[in-house]
């Protein structure tokens, strides 16, 4: 097997004295989509943005690492970070709506990319914009091109971003719910779009969702976080065949199914809880249905498993010992 | 501000300032040596042994065709004795907003990256003491350093932009830095304020995620859009800039409309003061529907009609 | 209501802004300065004594002396008495006038057009320059100054309270109030203008700062308080023409001003990061 195109070990990342993500590790082949789920507060957006080098104010690394291609990207310098972001490594965000600058056109939006990371000119650059529009499959791009935002949809301004971060052809993209914000109709668009550029690209993706219809959709392989730690991971079809944590069978408990009959949303009970109190132990312990003493003691490791399912629960601890 | 009313109203209450004078305008204006025949033609020039409502439609038919009546002293047409003096009015205005403009604005943005630390502190405690100091005071101060004791710049006087560039830049970059300093600090504050709740933008995070470099994340897309309100604000400050100019060209003897209009009231020439104020709120009128039209280019979602 | 409860938090979290603190202080010592003139200064701001024109600041005369022999420290202190006064008169008219005016039109559906056109129109003007013509047309004396200066002023204070007006005018305690039946006149003056007032406290110290601003510039143009009264811009005026051989005379009573305005404006910052949180996220 080569060298993963990403490799996570270790990441831990805080925010003042509350630490949100703490010993995440996963690895990220060419050409492979990992799909991160989870509820919000799991720390998947801190775990995309650590990678990218853009976490908001306040918040730091302060162990492990992200390596992208051999390089250390947690610990490059601004300056270098600059140069791979948007070129080597691209994100998309959940809402198109604020994503995209407001006073500047999407033409100038996805050129200043291409001019800043492929040296290339004023006009070859805008025509290299239009092409990319017309790759993310916007009608009439040669006019869009000089639209601003507020005149697009809100699909074709999440196509715009894709095209902002696909200008370069980065090895890999992540999405972080990049459908979320969309109407159902219109995410079903911009997901086969993202699957086919993909296709076409093969670039790896690292798709953040919190919607496991998505994930299924898309992705080869599964993360699952809860409370700033990997619950579950594992190949997509045998994670969703046989999950192994409770906290993903839960998860997908939850997810309203089209065939049989209805019979009320079912939802996990409790809510995940913030940083400033995370429980000592299993996180997942308080909502548990299988929780008992021992759970509150001290965090189960990740525990691989058969298919190459590996989840971080007692259960299967004491099964493995 | 819906601008048509608002001058309707302008108009009336620069008219009304005579109204309020106690006692007799005329015998006030012409002095305590006039004599009886005197007051009485002056009264006749003014319009003043009318009724009220003659002086008023006399004012407004008068203005229709662009008459602003005639000055006592100078023995000139009011609108004329004004648009002479215009030109040195509006450039020491204009001089001091784009000082005002740039300097503040760029205060702001440094304040806003280095929100919390040294600098931000420094530079908004300079933009509060830049609007605590009096301005004429300000002036007189570096006059006296800058002028007197080191004889670097002119103290006063004036020539004409068009003879004498960089005569012209001489002579007013003292004024229109003095009467600047005031809206920079305003503008400063705005632009942090601004830059502050832009730099939390989505946006702006897309364009970090790009790979663009710091300076283009901040001066491109950052400040473009913080540059929306802190315009707003720009047309008001222009009023103020206006009005301060009354005062600056005093200090400095440049030969505006400020120097024409306080000359009037020493000297109480009343259809000067009643033109003068009509045109500066005129002129602040105009300035702010031009404003609206820059707010509308700077802002595509207003431009394309949509809030 | 919400006032009552809010107040000791109020003043708690005022004293602890360090920016209100230095203002205070600088305000304070400038009022003091001002209320005990008659104690703190040293000569008669008034008597000439022309064995003593133009002298440097040293022992006899800590500031200096003007042309006459005044005492320049002693003519400081009460032209801030007078300084002080007049802008704590305009902060006071415009509140009452302005805050009527604001008011009606927040509340007042069908009055509020021609009411804010014409301040509207009295915005048109630069304040300064409505001020310097209506002081010189009414004559030059406190009074007048008080009153140009007012006038000049109380739009700002129409405009904020009528929007503080507005904003609490939709809260759902007064719809409450209205929907029990209360009188339009009872919800304003019970309900509305003590939630309205925290905005209109901000802009009226900023407004006595603009005053103090203002004033200073009619006294130096001749049109404020007329002689023999002393006044900080008018010092700063006789100072003018002896600006080469005695400096001093123009610029203490210009930092006398920028102490008071200074002090006012730091004021003004707490008030507002301390009564309105909204706006504390939003300017500073």
């Amino acid at each position: 097997m080569t060298a993963p195109l990403l490799s996570v070990r270790d990441l831990s990342v805080t925010f003042g004295p509350v630490r949100v993500l703490e010993g995440l590790s996963f690895d990220l082949a060419q050409g492979e989509v990992l799909g991160v789920v989870g509820e919000s507060g799991s720390g998947k957006s801190m775990t995309a943005l650590a990678i990218m080098g853009l976490l908001p104010r306040g918040g730091r690394v302060v162990a492990g690492r992200a390596v992208l291609e051999g390089q250390e990207v947690t610990a490059l310098p601004e300056r270098d970070l600059q140069r791979l972001r948007g070129a080597r490594m691209a994100m998309i965000f959940q809402e198109p709506m604020t994503s995209l600058n407001p006073v500047l056109t999407v033409g100038e939006q996805v050129a200043e990319v291409l001019r800043q990371h492929r040296g290339m000119n004023r006009r070859a650059a805008h025509a290299e914009a239009v092409k990319l529009l017309r790759l993310v499959e916007i009608p009439a791009a040669e006019r869009r091109v000089d639209d601003y935002p507020h005149q697009l949809s809100g699909g074709q301004r999440q196509r715009a971003m894709i095209a902002i971060a696909l200008a370069c052809r980065p090895r890999l993209l992540i999405a972080d719910e990049p459908t979320t914000a969309l109407d159902a109709t219109v995410q079903a668009g911009i997901l086969d779009l993202l699957r086919g550029l993909q296709r076409e690209f093969g670039m790896a993706v690292l798709l953040i969702t919190h919607d496991l219809g998505v994930v299924a959709d898309f992705a080869d392989r599964v993360l699952v976080m809860y409370a700033g730690r990997v619950a579950e991971t594992g190949p997509a079809a045998a994670l969703f065949a046989h999950p192994q944590h409770p906290y993903t069978r839960a998860l997908l408990a939850a997810i309203p199914r089209l065939t049989g009959p209805i019979a009320g949303l079912p939802s996990i009970p409790g809510v995940v809880p913030s940083p400033m109190d995370f429980p000592a132990g299993c996180r997942f312990a308080p909502r548990c249905p299988h929780a008992h003493l021992e759970c509150t003691l001290a965090p189960p490791p990740l525990v691989p498993l058969p298919d190459g399912v590996a989840a971080a629960c007692i259960l299967h601890l004491e099964r493995a010992s | 501000m819906s601008a048509l009313p608002v001058l309707l109203l302008v108009s009336l209450m620069s008219f009304a300032i005579v109204w309020i004078v106690p006692g007799d305008v005329a015998s006030e204006m012409a002095g305590p040596t006039a004599t009886a025949e005197e007051l009485a033609q002056l009264r006749d020039r003014l319009g003043l042994n009318k009724p009220w409502p003659d002086q008023l439609l006399g004012w407004y038919s008068a203005l229709a065709v662009g008459d602003l009546g005639q000055s006592i002293l100078l023995r000139q047409g009011v609108g004329a004795a004004i648009l002479e003096r215009l030109p040195v009015t509006l450039s020491l205005t204009f001089l001091a907003l784009a000082i005002a403009l740039v300097l503040g604005t760029a205060l702001g943005v440094l304040a806003a990256v280095r929100a919390g630390q040294g600098a931000d502190r420094l530079a908004m405690g300079a933009a509060l003491i830049g609007f605590s100091l009096p301005d004429f005071w300000l002036g007189l101060v570096l006059m006296y350093v800058l002028a007197v004791q080191l004889a670097w710049l002119p103290t006063g006087g004036f020539v004409p932009f068009s003879q004498d560039p960089l005569g012209w830049l001489r002579f007013m970059v003292l004024p229109a830095g003095t009467l600047a300093l005031s809206q920079m600090g305003l503008f400063a504050r705005m632009t942090r304020a601004a830059m502050l709740e832009v730099l939390c933008q989505d946006y702006v995070r897309t364009a970090r995620a790009k790979g663009m470099p710091g300076w283009v994340v901040i001066g491109k897309h950052a400040f473009r859009n913080a540059l929306i309100p802190v315009v707003t604000v720009a047309g008001i400050a222009s009023g103020v800039l206006l009005g301060g100019a009354v005062v600056i060209e005093q200090v400095f003897s440049l030969p505006g409309v400020g120097r024409l209009i306080i000359g009037a009231i020493q000297r109480r020439d009343y259809p000067v003061i009643q033109g003068g104020l009509l045109l500066t709120a005129t002129i602040f009128v105009l300035v702010n529907l031009a404003v609206d039209l820059l707010y509308a280019w700077l802002d595509p979602r207003i431009r394309h009609g949509r809030g | 209501m919400a006032v009552a409860k809010r107040v000791p938090g109020t003043w708690s979290r005022l004293l602890a802004h360090p920016s209100f603190r230095l203002g205070l202080v600088l305000f304070a010592l400038v009022a003091l300065c001002g209320l005990l003139a008659a104690w703190l200064a040293p000569y008669d701001p008034l008597r000439n004594n022309f064995r003593a024109r133009l002298v440097a600041p040293g022992e006899a005369h800590w500031l200096g002396t003007d042309r006459f022999g005044r005492d320049i420290l002693s003519r400081t202190l009460y032209g801030a008495q007078v300084s002080l006064r007049i802008g704590l008169a305009v902060a006071g008219v415009t509140a009452l006038v302005g805050g009527a005016v604001g008011a009606l039109a927040g509340f007042a559906r069908r009055l509020d057009g021609p009411l804010m056109r014409f301040m509207d129109a009295l915005m048109a003007f630069p304040a300064v320059l409505l001020a310097i013509a209506l002081a010189a047309a009414l004559g030059p004396s406190e009074v007048n100054a008080i009153l140009a200066l007012s006038i000049a002023y109380v739009p700002r204070t129409a405009r904020v309270m009528r929007a503080g007006v507005m904003v609490v005018r939709e809260f759902p305690f007064v719809e409450g109030a209205q929907a029990i039946g209360a009188s339009s006149t009872r919800v304003l003056l019970r309900h509305v203008l003590p939630n309205a007032l925290a905005p209109l406290v901000v802009q009226q110290t900023y407004v006595f700062a603009l005053a103090v601003l203002a004033e200073a510039v009619l006294s130096f143009l001749g049109v404020g308080p007329p002689p023999p009264t002393p006044t900080l811009g008018g010092i700063i005026s006789e100072g003018r023409d002896y600006i080469q051989e005695a400096p001093w005379i123009s610029i203490v009573p210009g930092i006398g001003i920028a102490l008071t305005v200074l002090g006012l404006n730091l004021m003004g910052d707490g008030l507002r990061d301390a009564l309105d949180p909204r706006l504390r996220d939003a300017v500073r």
